[in-house]
């Protein structure tokens, strides 16, 4: 049953030749004994079972095979190493991304709705508000667009780990659709992108998500409709998605985004509350020569004060 | 456009992450040792243990709201001895010992035998190493991958344990010394 290696060294040759042992007639009379798998599995009830009663049959009446069942038990083989922990571990937490990304767009129905309730109405009636802002008689002046949006924004926030909307930066091919219809895959791409980064524009991050997730999946490969999700992803609160979005912009970067990309993603791993990725992200942009370096540094010592602070 | 950091954790949706995954974590670190144990246990492989145990853990990912916690790890070694008994279900023949030969011979090597019993300085690993080595006719590099050890470990395993014999056929001259070894 098995690949016999004769391999022996003399060394080995002569020790067991001087000990007696005829390894020949061994072998030979154990060529057909279970692999040490089988062996094992046959314990676990896991063969089928015209194997598994062959297997208790050979055990009833082969030492060796007794032994070496009961000796490969012991948890010194069976515990896992700590580079196999750590592939399983890596492996699972990438495939969890991996369905977390296919349920993106899943909308907060399912397991989260409950929680989602009271952010809904609250949403509500803070969308009324503003219209009514919006409509409501203005004696004194009307508002210009610059004041209506100003409503809208949230307070001020006194850390440097803010999020700051992004100006939108379009792709090459953008200005050449703009002398006709979309021929290539990129001009498609760049006409898509165009017109979800309206609702962006327009500070409308709820219809923005659902527009640039479209873009993603058409042309995952589109470092900009992955930057502008995150970015979009992490203004919404949905962290956890942004870090995904953030990732492969990152990846995909290149020299103009890549800075940007990463600035994010540490801004959507603080949100998650991982410090220490946040950390490592800023720390790239600290050490870097980009208009972020700056701000990263700073936030690298507020983060370090907030762990300070919390001990 | 500025957020406030305390301001947006205020209305923050509660949501799974990715990397927190609320409490997923803890319970993969308190149940991955047994997981993988039994799943090596029930394949032997250890490449194949590590796909078993990523399978049962995102099995329990995927139905992280409806386990509950006292079901563990019993549901997880559930799910791992299925994945078992399929894969098995799926080997050849050959494999796995489906059909031995009808006049297999079991004679147990005195000398040998004797020796893995009765030698208390002989650890599990040791005769395991020794067998998989001198019965099964295993390359040191097939034991290292088995093993899950360093071909050197395996080297250092086997010289101990033949010095070991050494010893006790040289303390016991009437055990050794007149066979041929025609390995």
């Amino acid at each position: 049953m098995h690949d016999r290696m004769d391999d022996l060294t003399s060394e080995e040759q002569e020790l067991l030749a001087n000990a007696g042992v005829s390894l020949g007639q061994l072998r030979a009379h154990h060529a057909d004994c279970p692999r040490l798998e089988v062996l094992q599995a046959s314990q676990a009830g896991v063969l089928p079972e015209d194997t598994a009663r062959n297997v208790a049959k050979h055990l009833e009446h082969c030492g060796f095979c007794q032994i070496l069942l009961k000796d490969s038990m012991t948890e010194e083989f069976a515990n896992a190493s700590s580079d196999e922990a750590r592939r399983v571990r890596q492996r699972v937490l990438d495939a969890a991304q991996d369905k977390k990304s296919a349920r993106a767009g899943g909308g907060l129905l399912g397991i989260w709705f409950w929680k989602a309730i009271p952010v809904t109405v609250l949403s509500a009636v803070a969308v009324a508000f503003i219209v009514w802002l919006r409509v409501r008689p203005n004696v004194q002046s009307q508002p210009t667009p610059t004041s209506v949006a100003q409503q809208t924004q949230k307070p001020v926030n006194p850390t440097v780990l803010a999020w700051e909307k992004l100006p939108i930066k379009l792709p090459a091919s953008s200005i050449l659709v703009m002398r006709g219809a979309p021929q290539t895959e990129a001009e498609k791409y760049a006409v898509d992108l165009t017109a979800a980064l309206k609702f962006y524009r327009d500070e409308q991050y709820a219809e923005a998500a659902k527009a640039l997730g479209t873009v993603t999946k058409a042309f995952p490969r589109g470092v900009e409709g992955q930057l502008y999700l995150g970015i979009t992803q992490l203004q919404l609160n949905d962290a956890a998605e942004a870090v995904i979005s953030l990732t492969t912009a990152q990846k995909l970067g290149g020299e103009q985004f890549r800075d940007d990309a990463t600035w994010y993603l540490a801004l959507a791993y603080y949100d998650a509350g991982d410090i220490q990725n946040a950390t490592a992200q800023l720390q790239k942009l600290c050490e870097g020569s980009s208009n972020y370096a700056e701000r990263a540094c700073s936030g690298i010592r507020e983060l370090s004060d907030q762990r300070v602070g919390k001990h | 456009m500025v957020v406030t950091r305390s301001y947006v954790g205020f209305f923050r949706i509660e949501r799974p992450s990715v990397y927190k995954m609320d409490g997923f974590e803890e319970i993969y670190d308190r149940h991955f040792g047994a997981v993988f144990r039994f799943a090596l246990h029930c394949v032997g492989r250890r490449e194949l243990a590590e796909d078993l145990t990523s399978d049962a853990f995102l099995a329990l990912y995927q139905n992280w709201k409806k386990i509950d916690p006292d079901q563990l790890p019993g549901w997880l070694i559930t799910v791992v001895k299925h994945r078992a008994v399929d894969h098995w279900r799926r080997s050849s023949r050959e494999e796995l010992y489906a059909d031995p030969p009808p006049e297999a011979a079991t004679e147990f090597d005195s000398q040998l035998g004797s020796f893995l019993l009765e030698n208390k300085a002989l650890k599990p690993m040791h005769r395991v190493c020794l067998i998989l080595r001198y019965v099964h006719g295993m390359s040191r590099e097939e034991i290292a991958i088995k093993l899950g050890m360093t071909d050197n470990q395996v080297k250092g395993t086997l010289q101990y344990a033949l010095e070991l014999l050494r010893q006790q056929t040289a303390a016991n001259p009437r055990k050794g010394g007149n066979a041929r070894s025609d390995g």
